[in-house]
């Protein structure tokens, strides 16, 4: 149908083909976008775990050492990765402009937040209440929309609310694992996987926000800037783990490894900050947390991980979960009949 | 102080009725037209991207001389709600 516009002016129907074509090549991009941050957050997670078991990681000490210490070089050579793709692209100028101005304060808040605090938060709560606190780290989703319902005025529409529901109950069935028996401090665990949840799901929102006026490529960039040096600098004295990273730094295999894991983490981030500009936090978040599908895919090949029948039938319901978000099925249906 | 170039292209158009990439580029190009990141496909992405996170909507749109399409946008309140709270006080428009 041809619309007319306020101007009296009405647009030709091949130049409605071509806007119609332009909005669906954004929106499908958006989601490719949302899909691919999940699947290399996924092949991100496996890498790591194959890095951790080299030395010196494998000689770590304590539970927070290793992953730490992998974070802090990952997220650092994920920024090296991205300044050398925006240097490619001649956008460097664009990371000194974006840093100065608010909305660049707000992803770095971003980074602080969803980097240092919420993996660090994350990492003491599997330390503290052990596999239980996985399943609630998946409820990020969730946190992200309420957030940014709050502060960006994002609406949901109910497919998109249920299809997120159905994702996130995918990812907490997935990586749902029974409790052995808790721990002392099990209560504080299960808190501080909240705060991780709510860590993630601030970030999104913060992200969404800084990209609104910023370009994506260049506030992820930022944004793992600062959560590398918040890693090296405050998380990593913290728990006493610079050694390892020392040690770490004149291993040529683990940091191959993680130069590897890296790319993968800086192509995910990229691809989720440009999906949650692009169609908003709801749709990005639900399409970003099939990373625990594909976690256990890329862990299965890499690292032989097992199987199990739970995580085939989580993995049924977080495709019907991101199909729900992305499409209306009845949509599909309608163009069978055309 | 150079913005950053989305915050510009948001900024530029509070300053005009409606505009189409084209004319955001012509505008812009003192500023930003020696960098490799001034391409044409930039700024429509720059403006989609925009539209999409609800900061200027569309007025209009028809075919140029060769046949392209052209998107004409405006700047609605919440996007010049945006520019006064967040951008520095340089670019902020006079109510």
């Amino acid at each position: 149908m041809e619309k007319e516009f306020a101007s009296g002016m009405v647009p030709s129907a091949e130049a409605t083909t071509l806007k119609t074509k332009l909005a669906s090549r954004f929106r499908r991009n958006g989601l490719t976008n949302g899909l691919i941050s999940g699947i290399t957050f996924g092949l991100y997670s496996a890498i790591v775990g194959v890095a951790e078991l080299h030395n010196p990681l494998t000689l770590a000490v304590g539970l927070f050492a290793a992953p730490l210490v992998a974070s802090a070089i990952n997220d650092t050579m994920a920024f090296i990765w991205l300044i050398l793709f925006n240097g490619a692209k001649g956008r460097l100028k664009e990371v000194g402009r974006s840093f100065c101005t608010f909305p660049g304060l707000m992803v770095i808040l971003g980074g602080l937040i969803g980097g240092p605090i919420a993996n660090g938060a994350y990492l003491v709560a599997i330390a503290l209440a052990g596999a239980a606190a996985i399943p609630i780290s998946a409820l990020c989703p969730m946190f992200g929309v309420i957030l940014s319902r709050i502060v960006l005025k994002q609406k949901i529409s109910k497919r998109v609310g249920v299809g997120m529901i159905i994702c996130v109950a995918g990812a907490v069935l997935i990586s749902y694992v029974r409790p052995s028996g808790s721990t002392s401090n099990f209560t504080l665990g299960i808190i501080c996987a909240f705060v991780a949840a709510i860590g993630w799901g601030l970030e999104g929102t913060l992200g969404a926000f800084g990209t609104s006026m910023l370009d994506s490529n260049i506030a992820i960039t930022i944004r793992e800037g600062v959560s590398g040096l918040g890693f090296i600098f405050v998380l990593l004295p913290i728990f006493a783990a610079f050694g390892l990273f020392t040690q770490c730094l004149s291993s040529g295999i683990v940091l191959g490894i993680i130069a590897l894991s890296a790319l993968a983490a800086a192509i995910s981030y990229l691809t989720w900050y440009k999906a949650n500009a692009m169609v908003g936090v709801a749709v990005g978040m639900s399409l970003n947390i099939t990373y625990v599908l594909f976690g256990v895919l890329f862990s299965a090949i890499l690292l032989h991980s097992a199987i199990t029948t739970t995580v085939i039938i989580g993995a049924i319901i977080i495709t019907l979960g991101a199909i729900l978000v992305s499409m209306n099925p009845l949509d599909f249906f309608k163009k069978k009949e055309a | 102080m150079i913005l950053p170039i989305r915050s510009r292209v948001l900024q530029y158009l509070s300053t005009v009725d409606q505009a189409c990439a084209d004319d955001v580029m012509e505008a812009l190009k003192v500023e930003y037209g020696d960098e490799s990141q001034y391409k044409k496909t930039n700024f429509i992405d720059h403006l989609l991207n925009l539209e999409a996170n609800g900061l200027i909507d569309q007025v209009s749109y028809d075919q140029d001389s060769k046949g392209e399409l052209r998107i004409y946008y405006k700047i609605n309140d919440y996007g010049i709600g945006t520019i006064n709270r967040y951008l520095p006080k340089k670019w902020r428009v006079n109510a």
